[in-house]
């Protein structure tokens, strides 16, 4: 009998279960089933919503989940059921946070950082150096609606005045105004004012408690939060998710939010990687982007919601494949913020799609930029921090087709040097992330083997040539028996070169003297060796920024041919 | 791309949920008629808070702030009274700015909470109480026509279901714009900015449409 675990994650559009079983001691994905997320409405629907899922997962593995009526109930009592269950979340509304902290360099933003990672919406910054009166402090608390507070700043043992006029204005704010949903309180700031603050506030189960963000002056280290922020989200979102709650006692799982899941396995990734380079998540839904990105042994994240307005829209037709009037593109634009998660129609519209997720891809990595100075993203030079792999992930990913993915990535990405692009086209990453910690072999042993789609190898060339210049040579080793090719690539192109189906293939780069291919110095070359992949080599020599023409016809045109040139 | 999916139904029982955004008292009962406008329950809120910090403020020593306060924490305070006092060449007072309550009384500080703010949540449609959510609101039912639509402000209205007969193309119809006021209009028309600026002059309750185009949504 093999043995099984069980991951949910209960996106924004769909709710997937992921079955994994055990057998000689090695993990393997058994089966996968996803249902449309029901979050609104009375519990019992929400509940029923589940059941349905988990009969679909029964009905293809050999796994008891439900009762003998159909019906949820205690895994621990099942004879069959899966050893152990995570539960992940990214549907429903951001949580909506306030950050209270004493400066802005040592406590607001290593506190944006940390709630970058848990789907919050900073609505309400408090610096206490800004020395806003009690009255004016206590009134901007009051009318934030503020679901979730965190609370930073102050090295152990340092000065507590200002912070303890805050912890009392939060004492009133919690007291005085009834809420339906009760707000949550994290504490991470001077640890002589812990129970200072816990006895002060009184909020009980409502209060968490950690270790100082600030491990010393100018460091930080988020993940001794990590705890006190899981426990503030699971509690507001069964209190927000009617049925929630009945489900994770359920099924003994403890909710936890989807960015953060994921998160874990990049950082894994970044860990357990040997090229000294970062790891890089983009997952692309119709409604947001989530950026996760692992470097230098630190990890963050950005969900990044777009906002569509006429500079967004004017943006947006610069990376369109046709040409399409700015009435048809906006109209086009405004029906999919209503209705995001539809799927284009014309090829016209389709344009349009990629256009908009180039665009929204750019403004999530920029939202990152802004949350983290040092992840190397600059919007029209690209990504120069070095990340290998970057894995694409989410719906919108999986619905395209592979060279179309990867050319929306490349365009809104804009990579520097040799990378790898892995397509999550299972969305394995987040379901492993919830499991991690009840087995961590069962990551390894799934990525090892069949977690993602190698999509492509890309070699950018970073050169100062003229567009037409030869920038660089590569020889292509296919093995003994067939002949070595040769490409000549010249600066403006972007130029697919087909690996083995199966094996590794092998190239030479042979950059000229001022061409930078990643290797480490420019001029620079030697061999590489590429699995195989469904779209190929993909050698970028478009420079940074990309050189576009003005004209709107011949940019689609040029867009056009890019795309061509990876696939059609 | 245009989304066709509408949904028209006559003589349907309609339900509408309203309750406040956080706990309050309601104030009708299941089976009660309520017209538009109608409170069906409502939180009272403190209208604004005072923090005044009377150690630093009056020079109070810390250990001595029992002699100088004159109030209690909870105890309710008048527009005027002293709250705290430090007598001396120059006595200086703290004073209730409004009608309020002591809150708060904690390291020194003290919170008065002044005034009074009713949020309350109004019956947007006549009809009939026919549940009551406890601590926040009712659901009224009635019965009336149902038309799903896709998108709109969030805001209610009511008045006469009109459909727009005029056409904006035709020059001979200038100047003969019906009398909208106080009506919900429909119009198959399609409606730019300056059309729909001309139509809320005319200062209708509602306006339906079959599409929007993206250049109003700069229009509120």
């Amino acid at each position: 009998m093999p043995k099984f675990s069980l991951s949910l994650d209960i996106g924004k559009s769909r709710t997937q279960a992921s079955l994994f079983a055990q057998r000689d001691g090695a993990w393997a994905v058994e089966s996968i089933a996803s249902v449309p997320t029901a979050i609104e409405g009375d519990s019992s629907r929400f509940r029923e919503n589940i059941q349905d899922l988990l009969s679909q997962v029964e009905r293809e593995g050999n796994v008891r989940l439900l009762n003998d009526r159909g019906q949820l109930t205690d895994l621990c009592r099942l004879e069959g059921a899966p050893d152990f269950v995570g539960l992940s979340l990214s549907a429903g509304k951001p949580v909506r946070t306030a950050l209270i902290g004493l400066s802005e360099d040592y406590s607001i933003a290593p506190l944006r950082r940390l709630v970058s990672l848990f789907n919050c919406e900073v609505v309400l910054e408090v610096n206490l150096q800004e020395n806003l009166n009690a009255t004016a402090q206590l009134e901007r608390l009051l009318t934030s609606d503020v679901e979730l507070y965190v609370i930073g700043g102050g090295a152990n043992g340092g000065a507590s005045k200002t912070l303890k006029a805050a912890i009392e204005n939060l004492r009133l704010v919690y007291h005085l105004i009834p809420k339906t949903i009760r707000p949550q309180i994290v504490y991470c700031g001077n640890q002589r004012l812990a129970d200072y603050a816990q006895s002060e506030i009184e909020a009980g189960l409502d209060m968490h408690l950690a270790s100082n963000i600030q491990t010393t002056p100018g460091s930080e280290d988020p993940s001794l939060v990590w705890k006190a922020m899981l426990a503030a989200f699971e509690r507001l979102r069964i209190q927000q998710i009617p049925g929630l709650a009945e489900v994770v006692g359920a099924l003994h799982a403890s909710v936890i939010p989807s960015d953060f899941s994921a998160a874990r396995l990049v950082r894994f990734l970044e860990r357990s990687s040997d090229n000294g380079k970062g790891v890089l998540m983009l997952r692309v839904e119709p409604d947001s982007v989530s950026v996760i990105a692992a470097w230098d042994q630190k990890i963050n994240g950005v969900c990044h919601r777009f906002a569509l307005n006429e500079n967004a829209l004017e943006a947006a037709r610069g990376f369109s494949t046709h040409v399409t009037d700015p009435n048809s593109f906006a109209t086009y634009a405004h029906n999919r913020s209503l209705f995001p998660f539809f799927t284009p129609a014309t090829l016209e519209d389709l344009s349009i799609e990629h256009a908009l997720t180039r665009l929204r891809v750019r403004e999530a990595l920029n939202a990152l930029q802004s949350l983290d100075g040092d992840f190397g993203y600059n919007p029209s030079l690209g990504l120069t921090h070095a990340f290998e792999p970057i894995v694409l992930s989410g719906s919108e990913a999986c619905l395209a087709l592979p060279h179309q993915v990867l050319m929306t990535a490349l365009d809104g990405i804009l990579p520097h040097g040799i990378t790898t692009v892995l397509q999550d086209e299972r969305e394995l990453l987040t379901a492993m992330g919830s499991l991690a910690p009840k087995d961590p072999l069962l990551p390894v042993q799934v990525m090892d083997a069949e977690a993602f789609t190698n999509l492509a190898t890309v070699v950018t060339v970073d050169a100062p040539a003229a567009e037409g210049q030869k920038v660089l040579q590569i020889e292509v080793n296919e093995g003994q028996q067939a002949p070595r090719l040769f490409h000549k690539v010249q600066m403006g192109e972007l130029k697919r070169i087909e690996t083995l189906r199966s094996g590794k293939t092998e190239l030479y780069l042979a950059p000229e003297d001022e061409s930078d291919v990643g290797m480490g110095l420019r001029g620079l070359g030697g061999w590489i060796g590429v699995m195989a992949s469904k779209v190929g080599v993909v050698i970028d020599a478009r420079g940074r920024p990309l050189s576009l023409p003005a004209d709107e016809a011949a940019r689609a045109e040029t867009l056009r041919n890019w795309l061509w040139e990876l696939g059609g | 791309m245009t989304v066709r999916k509408v949904i028209i139904r006559s003589n349907q029982p309609v339900y509408k949920q309203v309750r406040l955004p956080l706990p309050g008292s309601v104030l009708v009962r299941t089976g009660q008629e309520v017209n538009i406008g109608d409170t069906l329950a409502e939180a009272v809120l403190p209208e604004e808070f005072q923090v005044f910090d009377i150690v630093n403020q009056l020079k109070i020593p810390p250990d001595k702030l029992d002699q100088y306060l004159k109030r209690l924490n909870g105890e309710a305070v008048s527009k005027g009274d002293v709250i705290a006092q430090k007598p001396g060449f120059i006595t200086r007072i703290f004073r209730a700015a409004r009608d309020g309550r002591v809150v708060s009384l904690r390291e020194g500080r003290v919170t008065l909470a002044m005034g009074e703010r009713k949020l309350q949540a109004c019956a947007p449609v006549a009809g009939t109480v026919v549940e009551i959510i406890p601590g926040f609101g009712a659901v009224i039912g009635l019965t009336g026509t149902l038309i799903q639509g896709v998108w709109s402000n969030g805001l209610n209205a009511s008045g006469s279901f009109t459909r727009l007969n005029f056409d904006f193309n035709d020059p001979q119809q200038r100047g003969q714009f019906p009398d909208v006021e106080g009506k919900i209009i429909y119009t198959d028309a399609l409606i730019s900015p300056e059309r729909f600026r001309m139509l809320l002059a005319k200062k209708p309750a509602g306006i339906v449409l079959p599409s929007l185009v993206p250049a109003l949504s700069g229009c509120h």
